[in-house]
């Protein structure tokens, strides 16, 4: 039996890191759905500033407020990605003239690399399910945030894997409720995290 | 004139000959030596240090011949021997001054007073005679010496080095004396720099170099970067410029069969470094009053050109939020090229209208002068300011909450909806009485589920829920106690409270609890056709509260005030149950990480290689070696360094220990066992 | 009747002509002298061309401190063909160089030294000293990752020369275990230290995620299997043939247990050891925890241990080779690891791999990569003698004549005190 995966939560400070408390959960209950992925069955939280945030290679990132990385959690950061890691970023207010977006691209150009877009046929679309690009979510034409429908997730890519994710598509909404409520959706919303998951695993 | 005043003036003026005359000497002593040095120099260049020393040396030894000649002289101030001097010239006098002198008798001198100053003044501009002849035949013999030779002997400063003779021997190489002038971009307000025969130079990216050397520019190039730079002439010089990049780069001259190489490590101008003071920490207030003082520090390797503090204010909660953001000019930075600034303001809280739940984030940001490069733009860290919410200090703890009400109504509706329309597929296999009996079991849920969400409009609109009776014949009742206080909640807010158009305009309130109250009426309508035993007609009605439910809930997205109950996953029981099945994919391979120090190793062994045949070339091709490193192993390129200068110094031994660092430095240390491994490559 | 001193003088007389006539004789017919030309292992190369011009009377005998170099012994060799009587003494230490590539991406040479205990080691090449070690038991070994030319090893004041040898480019590598962060920094570690890796990665039944290529599992196109966890059982008695032909099996983990490799593995698998790991302690291998090899094999070799178990254990089976590591979690390591743990993850990786990795025969190499020069030494002079005692074929021409005078003076004497003339 591998180590399990731990689906973990960045914790940073200066904004509501934990705005999608039930994603982890959601998520965890996915990939034990249609993977045997050894898979922890509660999540984690990882602060950023706190150098043991290396044992998770698979972070998770969101909220609505600014991001502002302190030193300590820049560090961490740029560590994380140089070792192989793969942080995934999710603006909740889907907005991208939003401060979130603004100061997340920001730190994450500072800190790591510039984002580019991601192409549709990229390796992460195909990974386990098929994609045409990035499946859209019911949020993103709600009213709230910059009511676009974002064609492609961006990335900072390292020896050709992908090493920040960002997408604007507002996954947290998307995901977050609790999984038993899965048993409703004809198709289950979730089946993107799958891709993520595997992609992170195995590229 | 007494006979002693008349002495005392001859003292005076054989005295200031002798002082020119060794003024004179001295400078004739000075002169020749800077002559001799002027000569070799012309032949062979010398240093700049030495050429420092020489012109020193040549003082001193104007200054010592000064002092020994004063010296020799000095009995000049004695009358005694100002007598025997005149005595020398007149032996009329027949020692009659001397013996008066002697004894002060000045009645002893009877004659030839009136003749001593004349023969004063004779001696006086004869003594320095020879030695200002000498110097006429020093300064002559200089100006006969090559131009420049004297300059470079006169005045030594760095850059002179191609200054001097211009050699009409055609064998020998233009490239040295070589020079290089290094004109910094203006905004850094930095002096321009020479250095003398480069090997490497670390300009900042951007500046001006140009190179100079002796001779005409006809076929002389410089490569860099794979493009061709002719020299362009400058007096009796020939010279190249160029900008000097941000990225490492050989400049490679030639002329004729003879070859150059100089390094060109470019300096990059770093972004600003910005360290907040003030606020020293993140906070929390219960009030937003009053202002907060605001410092920061910036430096800057090159110069400042502005800093600020700027700020976002955050406000709303769940996933309503609103942002406003500024800038707060610290003290502006007017000296130019400043390096180092301090930042001082305040934030009034007043004018920013906090409200409770509201949080700032505040930064210092700082861009320097660099126009070549874009401004770099340095960041503090960040504060944040958080404004309390109201009962955020109560002592009541906020225990986790369970999921809202819609979101709990939706999933029931929903799960009513399914197992209504499962009923309904089943109705033609089934008995009467059980599609009845089961169908009023539906019909119980739904009136739960109603009472709950009457509940919730009932608390929404200020009423008391426990003030009511929940039996079926109250409901529309209630429905109607729910309209008026919706009414009077609405009016309260002065929006139309015409409860039939939902179309727009409607104030929050309406349009948060008129869906509720839809959905109230239309689960009443279910569960009446639900009791009767009809779920086909009560699954329209169903719908209804459903999409009724969907809307109130889309209109105000409420969010949990505390932290909800960590979910525990049953993984055995989630395994495999999805009823998606995924599929194989492909994985690329991951490019090699080291391959660029596999390169820069076969290189390596090929230049090691040439060291034994030829010393030259191995130099240049370690040189280039540790430019195209200087980027992706600036740890090797360091090792390098030493190898080149010992190689170029001749130092043999020193060179292989310096190379073997280098090795080291680039493939790892070898491994060494004091036994023979059982088994190969284990650590 | 002759009287005794007629006797007596006629004796001298024949005595002194026999002399005389056996000096004559002798410097006619010179006797061969029996000489001995000595030098030390230092001196021998300069002494050589001065020893050809000598005859072959001349015995010609080295003292050696250390075996001389390939040139000198080919010249003695030729020296005693052509009649010279050459001999050496000494004790020079008995040393073995074999030069050998490490077959991995990038290169590097392993170097075998055979030497005497307490013999220091010193290697290097064209370029400088590189390393040295002090013998504790049978030889040294090195690993240089960067040679220039030929290689030089000296063994206390002996030098030999080996050729570098050529490199061998590795076979592809293949990583199989189930999707997870292990078998992903295993098969990632492999690549960026450039080995070529095909993965077989299981996410779901009947879904893994794999490399494009999935070649036939043998020696033609892998160097090695590198199994993260039980997974290698899918891929059968494939395994087992491949190692049997000589490819190499890395078992990592719990993969040793699988039912299709445990034959092959160096011992059993036994219970997960645990570091305790503080919270801010720093990760290193050790302390990521691994299975031990339990009930290892007698042809088995235990290569590491950590506390009381053994963590790696290695074995040869047929021509192929199999290490079982217990490590199933050195990702920690290179994640959470010290600064500089990810190139040291690389690292151990590469080294693992290339320590089982199939390496193909190589073409013969015209230069040859060991050195075992007393052996040489051995075979073209013989073993060690004592040097042959020096002696001169003629007696000193002096002592003859002084006896002839005596014999005639004798005689003289004899006959002038009987008054005759």
């Amino acid at each position: 039996m591998t180590t399990e995966f731990v689906f973990a939560t960045a914790q940073y400070d200066s904004g509501d890191w934990d705005s999608a408390p039930l994603l982890p959960a959601n998520i965890i209950d996915t990939i034990a759905r249609y993977t045997e992925i050894n898979v922890a069955p509660t999540g984690v939280i990882a602060p950023l500033s706190d150098a043991r945030m290396l044992r998770y290679p698979f972070l998770y990132l969101t909220g609505h407020l600014p991001v502002r990385f302190s030193d300590a959690e820049r560090r961490n950061v740029r560590r994380f990605v140089e070792r192989g890691g793969l942080l995934f970023i999710d603006d909740h207010n889907h907005d991208i003239d939003g401060v979130f977006h603004k100061t997340a691209t920001e730190e994450i150009a500072r800190t790591v690399a510039p984002l580019t877009e991601l192409p549709n046929d990229h390796a992460l679309y195909s990974s386990f399910f098929k994609f045409d690009g990035p499946p859209t979510t019911s949020h993103e034409l709600n009213g709230w945030g910059d009511n676009l429908v974002h064609k492609h997730l961006l990335a900072v890519q390292r020896r050709g894997r992908i090493a920040v994710l960002f997408s604007s598509k507002d996954y947290s909404s998307e995901w977050n409720y609790h999984p038993d409520s899965k048993r409703f959706l004809s198709v289950d919303n979730t089946r993107f995290a799958v891709n993520l998951v595997v992609y992170a695993l195995t590229a | 004139m007494s006979p002693f005043a008349r002495l005392r003036t001859v003292r005076l003026l054989l005295a200031a000959g002798v002082t020119i005359r060794a003024l004179a000497w001295a400078v004739v002593a000075a002169l020749t030596l800077l002559l001799a040095a002027a000569a070799v120099d012309s032949y062979a260049p010398l240093a700049l240090s030495t050429r420092h020393a020489l012109q020193l040396l040549a003082f001193g030894a104007g200054f010592a011949t000064f002092a020994a000649l004063l010296w020799r002289d000095r009995s000049v101030w004695t009358l005694r021997r100002v007598a025997l001097w005149l005595e020398e010239r007149d032996s009329s006098l027949a020692y009659t001054v001397v013996t008066a002198v002697e004894t002060g008798d000045a009645t002893l001198v009877r004659s030839g007073e009136s003749k001593w100053t004349r023969t004063a003044r004779n001696g006086a501009l004869r003594a320095p005679l020879i030695p200002v002849v000498a110097t006429a035949v020093t300064l002559v013999v200089l100006l006969l010496l090559p131009a420049g030779a004297v300059a470079r002997l006169r005045s030594p400063h760095s850059g002179d080095s191609i200054r001097g003779s211009v050699r009409r021997n055609g064998s020998r190489s233009r490239l040295s004396p070589l020079v290089a002038r290094i004109e910094p971009p203006a905004y850094t307000h930095a002096p321009s720099s020479t250095v003398d025969d480069p090997t490497e130079i670390r300009p900042l990216a951007g500046s001006v170099v140009g190179f100079s050397g002796r001779g005409d520019a006809q076929g002389i190039v410089a490569r860099v970067n794979g493009e061709s730079l002719a020299a362009s002439p400058r007096g009796d010089a020939w010279s190249v410029r160029m900008v000097a990049g941000a990225k490492p780069a050989a400049v490679r001259f030639t002329d004729r069969s003879f070859e150059r190489l100089v390094v060109v490590n470019a300096v990059v101008d770093a972004p600003p470094i910005v360290t907040l003071r003030l606020p020293a920490k993140d906070s929390v207030l219960r009030v937003a009053t009053g202002s907060l003082a605001l410092s920061a520090d910036a430096t800057d390797d090159f110069g400042l050109a502005s800093a600020a503090f700027e700020y976002i204010v955050s406000s709303g909660e769940g996933e309503t939020f609103k942002f406003r953001s500024g800038t707060i000019n610290g003290a502006p930075i007017t000296a130019p090229g400043a390096t180092h600034a301090s930042l001082t303001a305040t934030l009034p809280l007043d004018a920013l209208k906090l409200v409770p739940g509201d949080i700032v984030h505040i930064r210092a940001v700082a861009r320097d002068a660099n126009n070549v490069s874009g401004p770099g733009i340095g960041t503090s860290e960040t504060r944040a300011l958080r404004i309390a919410r109201t009962g955020e200090y109560d002592s009541l703890a906020v225990e986790a909450a369970a999921p809202t009400e819609e979101a709990k109504n939706v999933v029931s509706e929903r799960m009513l909806i399914m197992l209504a329309e499962a009923l309904e597929r089943r109705r033609p296999r089934l008995a009467r009485d059980s599609v009845v009996g089961e169908s009023r079991s539906i019909a119980a849920d739904q009136k739960r589920l109603r009472r709950t969400v009457g509940d919730v409009v009932f608390m929404r609109l200020g009423g008391n829920q426990s003030a009511e009776e929940h039996t079926d014949e109250d409901s529309p009742a209630r429905a109607k106690t729910m309209q008026d206080l919706l009414a009077r909640a609405d009016s309260a807010t002065n929006r139309s409270t015409d409860p039939i158009d939902f179309q727009g305009g409607e104030s929050p309130v309406v349009a948060v609890n008129k869906p509720l109250l839809e959905a109230y009426n239309a689960m009443w309508d279910a569960s009446t056709q639900l009791e009767i035993g009809e779920p086909a007609a009560a699954l329209p009605h169903m719908r209804r509260a459903l999409a009724a439910i969907e809307k109130a809930r889309q209109a105000e997205r409420l969010y949990l005030r505390g932290r909800p109950p960590q979910v525990v996953i049953d993984i055995d029981k989630a395994r495999l149950k999805g009823k998606d099945k995924g599929s194989s994919a492909t994985r690329l391979p991951l490019p090699a990480s080291d391959s660029v120090t596999r390169s820069l190793e076969s290189r390596l062994v090929r230049a090691i290689e040439l060291t034994s045949r030829d010393a030259a070339a191995a130099i240049d091709s370690l040189t280039l070696l540790r430019i195209d490193a200087l980027a992706d192993d600036p740890g090797f390129a360091a090792t390098l360094l030493p190898a080149i200068d010992a190689m170029r110094r001749g130092r043999g031994t020193d060179a292989t220990a310096a190379l073997a660092r280098a090795r080291r430095s680039l493939a790892g240390a070898p491994l060494a066992r004091d036994s023979i491994a059982r088994w190969g490559g284990i650590p | 009747m002759r009287s005794l001193r007629r006797r007596l003088e006629l004796g001298c007389r024949i005595g002194a002509f026999a002399l005389l006539g056996w000096l004559i004789g002798t410097s006619i017919f010179r006797a061969p002298r029996r000489a001995v030309e000595r030098a030390s292992d230092r001196e021998l190369l300069a002494r050589l061309p001065s020893w050809t011009r000598t005859p072959s009377s001349v015995a010609l005998h080295g003292t050696l401190d250390a075996a001389p170099t390939p040139v000198v012994l080919a010249w003695l060799s030729a020296l005693r063909h052509a009649g010279h009587g050459v001999t050496w003494s000494g004790s020079p230490p008995a040393a073995v160089v074999v030069a050998e590539p490490v077959t991995a991406p990038g290169g590097g040479v392993r170097v075998n030294v055979a030497a005497p205990a307490n013999s220091r080691v010193t290697v290097g090449d064209v370029a400088g000293t590189i390393d040295s070690a002090h013998v504790a038991g049978l030889g040294a070994s090195f690993t240089l990752p960067l040679t220039v030319d030929s290689l030089i090893v000296r063994v206390n004041q002996q030098r030999q020369a080996v050729a570098r040898p050529n490199d061998v480019p590795p076979r592809a590598v293949l990583v199989v275990g189930d999707a997870g962060w292990e078998a992903k920094f295993v098969a990632g570690a492999l690549e960026e230290r450039g080995w070529k890796v095909v993965t077989r990665f299981a996410v779901a039944p009947n879904v893994d995620v794999r490399a494009g290529e999935q070649p036939a599992i043998d020696t033609a196109h892998f160097a090695a299997i590198v199994a993260i966890d039980s997974t290698v059982a899918a891929l059968g008695p494939a395994v087992q043939r491949f190692v049997e032909q000589g490819g190499g099996l890395v078992l990592a983990g719990a993969s040793a247990g699988a039912r299709s490799v445990s034959p092959l593995a160096a011992g059993a698998v036994g219970a997960r050891v645990r570091r305790n790991v503080a919270a801010n302690d720093t990760i290193g291998l050790g302390s990521t925890g691994f299975y031990p090899v339990t009930s290892v094999r007698e042809d088995a070799v235990a290569l590491e241990r950590r506390a009381s178990a053994v963590a790696i254990a290695a074995r040869r089976v047929c021509a192929g080779r199999v290490l079982q590591v217990g490590y199933d979690d050195s990702w920690r390591w290179r994640m959470a690891g010290a600064s500089g743990s990810e190139a040291a993850h690389r690292d151990w990786w590469s080294r693992v791999v290339s320590s089982v990795a199939f390496t193909p025969a190589l073409p013969a190499n015209e230069e040859k990569t060991f050195d075992a020069p007393v052996a040489a030494l051995f075979g073209h002079l013989g073993p060690p003698r004592p040097a042959p005692v020096a002696s001169s074929g003629n007696v000193d021409p002096r002592i003859p004549l002084a006896i002839i005078l005596l014999l005639l003076l004798v005689e003289w004497t004899s006959r002038r005190l009987r008054g005759l003339r």
